[in-house]
């Protein structure tokens, strides 16, 4: 089964993942640009994560005005707590963080009318519908999102983080700061709830 | 559904697996998460049992769903849209900063002379001068009290920049 990568292929925060520990040295040399006084390198941190904050954001949310504005807000909190960000973690913990609660915060003050359903066919390098997707009804990104939007907040978080961000069950379980065996409940009380969310319908995919 | 179905580290693989207590690392099995021991309880069930087969033929079927899908990802005219927005809102906040700073200094300057000639007004009658005092009080200890509120609040506060 192909394995999805997070948004922009950026890297896990697995400790001992060299390519974590390679972001790990870039967001550092960044970061300290920036507090030195260059602002550029605010902006070249930031658009790393662009799409991968949008991500949390939209998960969260579920509508792309609501979700542009909520990282807009993250990336702002950012600008003025970086200086307290300590170099040696991983960035993307800290920011999911920022970027969650600002995406929370939005879904609580504004009632905005759901817009598309933020879901999309993962598609072949050559842009075509995978076949697996093609044989899928064409309603179902609906009802999977709907059935996400009822999930509860801890269920629906774990789900996006394992199928959208591409962590592992350690990184969600050290992100969230709870044990793996409630990572591993969640996702799977997420999985019940969705399957009957999708009634039948994923039958045929078999 | 137990929360904390498996802390850390594998069980005793000898201990059978349990599919109405330990449903969860059904879900684990598909994804591939499982430590060795654990697979090898859940492996073996799956060897005796059709019921927990087809349990997890539904997961790995479910899966192979929500793997066909993604999150949209915002196009890239939006990014520019969005940095030119929010640069500036970082330049109004630092202009609003700029402008509450120079409004409290002047304003604050502005009372002090004039509470100052009121004081030395020989004219001004005694309670009259009580109650400027009693103002100059009740705002100096309402400005202290906010400020160590603030101060207290920041100290214990750990995700004083994230949630508000």
């Amino acid at each position: 089964m192909s394995e999805k990568t997070p948004p922009n292929n950026a890297p896990g925060i697995g400790v001992g993942d060299p390519a974590a520990g390679a972001a790990i040295l870039q967001d550092a040399a960044d970061i300290t640009r920036f507090l030195a006084g260059d602002q550029e390198s605010f902006g070249m941190l930031m658009k790393r994560y662009q799409q991968r904050a949008y991500a949390v954001a939209l998960g969260l949310t579920g509508n792309h005005d609501d979700a542009m504005d909520a990282v807009q807000k993250a990336f702002l909190r950012i600008w003025r707590a970086l200086p307290r960000f300590r170099r040696d973690q991983p960035f993307f913990p800290w920011l999911y963080r920022i970027v969650r609660n600002c995406a929370l915060n939005q879904r609580r003050d504004e009632h905005r009318h759901r817009g598309d359903v933020p879901l999309d066919w993962v598609r072949q390098p050559d842009g075509r519908l995978s076949p697996l997707a093609e044989t899928l009804a064409a309603d179902l990104r609906e009802r999977l999102w709907m059935g996400l939007e009822a999930l509860p907040l801890e269920q629906r978080e774990v789900f996006l983080l394992y199928h959208f961000q591409g962590l592992k069950y350690r990184e969600i379980a050290e992100l969230l700061d709870i044990p793996i065996g409630t990572v591993m409940s969640r996702l799977h009380s997420a999985r019940l709830q969705l399957r009957k969310a999708l009634g039948e319908e994923e039958e045929a995919a078999s | 559904m137990n929360e904390d179905i498996r802390q850390d580290g594998p069980r005793a693989p000898d201990r059978p697996f349990d599919p109405e207590r330990e449903a969860p690392l059904l879900s684990a099995y598909v994804d591939g998460e499982l430590p060795a021991a654990e697979r090898a309880r859940v492996e073996a069930r799956l060897a005796a049992d059709p019921e927990t087969r087809a349990e997890v033929a539904r997961l790995r079927r479910l899966k192979e769903v929500t793997d066909a899908m993604t999150l949209k990802e915002a196009p890239p005219e939006e990014w520019e849209r969005f940095w030119n927005q929010a640069y500036n809102r970082l330049e109004r906040g630092l202009a609003w900063f700029a402008l509450t700073l120079g409004a409290v200094i002047v304003g604050g300057y502005a009372l002090y002379r004039f509470v100052e000639s009121l004081w030395v007004d020989a004219q001004l009658p005694w309670f009259m001068k009580l109650g400027i005092y009693a103002l100059c009080c009740g705002v100096l200890l309402l400005l202290v009290s906010v400020i160590r509120e603030r101060i207290f609040v920041r100290k214990r506060d750990r995700y004083d920049d994230v949630v508000r």
